[in-house]
């Protein structure tokens, strides 16, 4: 008997020491390991979301703001616990209420969101019925509201919850998971001053999570709230300007660099983003359309609209003189290689000031070949291509400024004098972005590069001010003021009676440049301008990708803004021009018309090109 | 009146390890109830005082089985028996559902757990069969036996009641040890069982084929005992997968909630978890009595009955763990120790069937709360609260006190 009782003390004993090792293991060796879990689980936070700082326009209109959005949840530990015919009942009558039928998802601890985004109204009855509806509450949470829908869209961004990569980067900078962020625009380079900071509670909770007492309660602190230079009324004027051609508006002071307007299609609606987005809408904007690219910001060939730098490269450089007369036949002779200007019948004899009132290639052709393409890229960098403006918006790209190095080690080619000629009239390899020509244009007046900016001041909820935009100048060009005077009256021609009468509007003296840029597919139109060109208060820079003619399709937008700005904004009217005689530039002097063979007017048949 | 002669010579440190637990218990059904019961009842002290009644009540059944000589029980094994079958067979017709199981009788708010007393009637039962047949000799002791355990088994199966089912099967094991029975024979009654157990871990389940294997080789076995016990296992090995899959969906919802009656609503392994950080986080010293977070917010399910060690550990620390294990080991260690100075077959198997109880019920409790043993519902003897099974083990203590006082001829 004894003898088996053996076999029992043996594994009774066995089973002592390996409960009290378990025991050794778990409460001395893990110990603090557990405790800090222990701890973990009975006190969780609760965040309470800041509501994010308001944008307002120039004039103080509210741009972006927050709207409570009021959503429906289950509280799962509260609802398994009744009977089945309870739970039917309550759940019917919540989609009574709704006015939808409901579909929960796989029960867990956390609560079960029903419905988001629901109407004021119905949370309103949801909480009246509270007593009826046990386990089921009603929540609000601020969400961005953009006012204007689409309506400068590449300017406010959106926002949208943090993504894994955002969080590795931002960490350091307290975001969180689940935080909302602001993803492109405004929303996004700002995103610390606006996002404020989240509040919450500490609560101890019990197994099911229900809040027992608050440890420690931290109120948010909303987002501080931002002006832009932005001009609503103008943007709209703009974006109607656009209208739904693929394509970009900028609008800038000129002296000041505060942008206006600055328009981009296709554009999207930012309020889409909060509520969650329907596949088919994304499926959409996946498309080729490319909506959420600021167009603005982005590369294309500049064309004509880069024969000022040539034209102040070679004036400059002394390889022409404003008096020089060139001979336009319609085409240019390389090394046995013909390059066409856009008017067939050619220009006849031409100065090159003239040239560009009527966007002779021509001329171009030779005054890039005498320059090469080192001189041209010494002067589209001092007036600020190839490097991005500075401009507080995301996407912006710095565009190519070809030079003979560029392109040995890009394309590993020699650079030819068929380049050359090319980079004359703004083709080949050069590529800028609207925002950089808007500024390039807006220093031929004052000499000076300016950066653009969006954003005019932040202040927090003191109404302290922690931000301001100001006017930078970023360089001097270091262009001879005598050279800009010239090359300012070639692009007032331009307007009066060259290739951008398009935009020559009674009340308001504008100067600028059409262009019409080669590239495969229709070419894009460009126009740029300033207005008064005396005294410049604006410039515009509209780009019509695949627009075909920078004299209408892109100029016809600038005339639409300019006649609005024109009635709204003009800080003093222009008296009516008186008429002038019709005349030639050549060099300092105003030529009468009949000394040199009249260019050919352009007809409908015979578009101006360029 | 008392017999206090014969009251001396019951053993003092049983009661001594009786006693400690049910004090522990007592702490520890307070700690983890007080404040749902304050909540829901005005009442903090409410199961610290049913507790209490069944305290008394189990006193009771203490009193009259300490006193009445253990011999006479042998006589009364069989209605003992036919009364314990009676009760498990009415509680399926008449008996109170609770977590998908019918195992209570409602007697006004008290609800009595016929399963949990026919254990220690089980007990007597087997101790009265095994002391007439020491040794299994015949196909028919075989058979009688396992229609003996087999039939409340049954029905405890049907309730369905894991944890009673298994502690049942546990006892017969023990107590065939305890008989004598050959190595071979308990190999071959318990390893097909640690094989549908092991099944599922495929790999496991192949090495444990091997080391019955070796055990077989370096016995010496005979060929006729490989091709049994191997067989067998390998037999349950390849019909498990095939009898699962012909089960139906509720059938398996039934075997699944069975193998798991505390069935986890928050994903496999939550119970389990808060019940190691319970314990795990109250380090050497323990938070202090009601100081434990995980115990008052409630984060251990069934907390004052199955999980209570998890109390314990949490807020008396590794000292109040090691002190139950201690009561524990004290009260298995004079089982024993009774068992193998009673004069009587009757007597050893009687006290060694209660060692076996004692000792699984604390393993297989205590081995879940620290997440070495799956969960299966099983009360911790004399800490948890619940009547009838502290009714049970004060039965249990009354016959050991019953077998102590009478180990020694008394001189009158």
């Amino acid at each position: 008997m004894n003898k088996n009782l053996q076999v029992l003390v043996i594994s009774f004993i066995v089973i002592f020491v390996l409960l009290f090792l378990r025991l050794l293991h778990l409460q001395i060796a893990d110990g603090a390991k557990f405790n800090r879990l222990a701890l973990e689980n009975a006190a969780k936070t609760v965040p309470e979301s800041a509501p994010r700082g308001i944008i307002y326009d120039r004039q103080g209109k509210v741009l972006v703001e927050n709207r409570p959005v009021f959503s429906v949840r289950i509280l799962p530990y509260v609802l398994n616990k009744k009977s089945p015919a309870e739970q039917k009942r309550i759940l019917d009558l919540l989609a009574t209420l709704l006015g939808e039928k409901i579909e929960l998802k796989v029960s867990a601890v956390e609560p079960i969101l029903v419905k988001d985004d629901i109407v004021f109204d119905i949370a309103i009855k949801v909480e009246e019925r509270g007593q009826e509806l046990e386990g089921v509450i009603a929540t609000s949470q601020p969400v961005r509201l953009f006012k204007y829908g689409n309506l400068a869209a590449h300017v406010l961004g959106y926002v949208g919850e943090i993504e894994a990569n955002e969080l590795s980067q931002l960490k350091d900078q307290g975001y969180r998971q689940g935080d909302i962020v602001g993803k492109d625009g405004v929303e996004k380079i700002y995103d610390q001053f606006l996002r404020g900071t989240n509040g919450g509670k500490r609560v101890e909770v019990d197994v099911y999570g229900t809040p027992l007492r608050i440890l420690e309660s931290i109120e948010p602190t909303p987002g501080a709230d931002m002006q832009l230079t932005l001009d609503t009324q103008l943007q709209q004027v703009a974006e109607s300007a656009l209208g739904q051609q693929e394509g970009a508006v900028v609008v800038m002071q000129a002296k000041t660099g505060e942008i206006l307007a600055l328009a981009s299609y296709p554009n999207y609606d930012p309020n889409l983003f909060i509520s969650g987005f329907k596949h088919a809408q994304w499926a959409q904007m996946n498309g080729s359309r490319h909506p959420f690219i600021n167009r603005a910001l982005a590369i294309y060939p500049p064309g004509s609209i880069f024969k000022v730098v040539t034209l102040a490269a070679a004036l400059e450089e002394g390889v022409a003189s404003i008096d020089e007369v060139l001979d336009c036949h319609g085409y240019y002779k390389l090394h046995n290689r013909l390059a066409k200007c856009w008017l067939a019948s050619g220009h006849g004899p031409i100065s090159v000031l003239e040239g560009l009132v009527w966007s002779c290639d021509v001329v171009y052709y030779e005054l890039g070949r005498r320059l090469g393409p080192d001189k041209l890229a010494k002067y589209a960098r001092k007036f600020g291509l190839g490097s991005k403006t500075g401009l507080d918006l995301p996407q912006e790209k710095k565009g190519t400024v070809p030079d003979t190095a560029w392109k040995k080690s890009y394309l590993g080619q020699n650079w030819y004098d068929g380049d050359s000629i090319n980079y004359g009239i703004g083709q080949g390899f050069i590529q800028v972005t609207p925002l950089q020509m808007a500024c390039l244009y807006a220093s031929l007046s004052s000499g000076k590069l300016v950066r653009p900016y969006i954003v005019k001041e932040i202040r927090d909820q003191n109404n302290q001010l922690i931000y301001q935009g100001t006017t930078e100048v970023v360089s001097e060009l270091g262009i001879a003021p005598k050279t800009l005077l010239v090359i300012r009256q070639a692009l007032r021609e331009v307007i009066r009676r060259g290739t951008g009468v398009a935009a020559n509007i009674p009340g308001i003296p504008v100067a600028g440049k059409t262009g019409t840029a080669e590239n495969p597919g229709l070419a894009h139109a460009w126009f740029i301008c300033y207005a008064p060109f005396d005294n410049p208060e604006i410039v515009i820079a509209s780009f019509v990708a695949h627009g075909e003619h920078g004299d209408r399709a892109s100029a016809y937008i600038a005339r639409d803004i300019l006649r609005w700005y024109e009635k709204e904004r003009l800080a003093q009217p222009y008296p009516p021009e008186e008429p002038e005689a019709q005349y030639i530039l050549h060099g300092s002097r105003k030529v009468p018309y009949g000394n040199f063979r009249r260019p050919v007017l352009p007809t409908t048949d015979n578009p101006a090109h360029l | 009146m008392i017999n206090f002669r014969l009251l001396k010579a019951s053993d003092l440190w049983l009661w001594l390890a009786a006693s400690g637990l049910v004090l522990f218990g007592f702490f520890a059904i307070f700690s983890s109830s007080f404040s749902l019961q304050m909540k829901f009842n005005g009442d903090p002290l409410l199961f610290v005082k049913r507790q209490f009644i069944s305290f008394i009540v189990g006193g009771l059944g203490l009193i009259i089985f300490a006193y009445l000589d253990y011999k006479r029980l042998k006589k009364l094994a069989p209605y003992f028996y036919i009364v314990m079958l009676i009760f498990l067979g009415l509680v399926l017709f008449g008996g109170s559902k609770a977590l998908g199981a019918q195992r209570w009788f409602q007697i006004g708010p008290f609800s009595f757990q016929p399963s949990e007393v026919s254990k220690i009637f089980l007990v007597i039962a087997l101790a009265a069969f095994f002391s007439v047949r020491t040794r299994l000799k015949s196909i028919k002791d075989v058979g009688e036996l396992l229609a003996m355990v087999g039939l409340p088994f049954l029905l405890i199966f049907k309730q369905p009641d894991l944890g009673t089912a298994l502690v049942l099967g546990v006892i017969l094991i023990g107590m065939l040890a305890v008989s004598g029975a050959s190595p071979k024979l308990l190999i071959l009654l318990t390893s097909p069982i640690i094989s549908i157990m092991l099944r599922p871990f495929i790999y496991l389940w192949l090495i444990y084929l091997v080391i019955v294997a070796l055990i077989l080789f370096l016995t010496n076995a005979s060929w006729l005992d490989w091709f049994l016990i191997l067989g067998l296992n390998i037999l349950v090995g390849i019909a498990m997968p095939i009898i699962w899959s012909m089960l139906k969906a509720y059938q398996k919802q039934r075997i699944l909630a069975f193998l798991n009656p505390a069935a986890d609503p928050f994903g496999a392994g939550y119970h389990t978890l808060q019940s190691k950080i319970a314990i795990g986080s109250g380090g050497f010293w323990g938070k202090g009595f009601l100081h434990g977070t995980q115990t008052q917010l409630q984060f251990i399910p069934e907390q004052h009955s199955d999980f209570i060690f998890s109390v314990i550990g949490e807020e008396f620390g590794f000292l109040g763990g090691v002190a139950v294990l201690g009561l524990f080991g004290l009260f298995v260690w004079r089982a024993l120790t009774i068992a193998s100075e009673v004069p009587d077959l009757f007597g050893a198997f009687l006290a060694s069937g209660i060692a076996v109880m004692t000792a699984f019920h604390m393993a297989a409790n205590i081995g879940m709360t620290v997440g070495l043993l799956p969960v299966v519902g099983m009360p911790l003897p004399f800490v948890s609260f619940g009547g009838s099974s502290l009714l049970m083990n004060m039965i249990s203590l009354g016959i050991l006190q019953s077998l102590s006082m009478r180990r020694q001829k008394l001189i009158f």
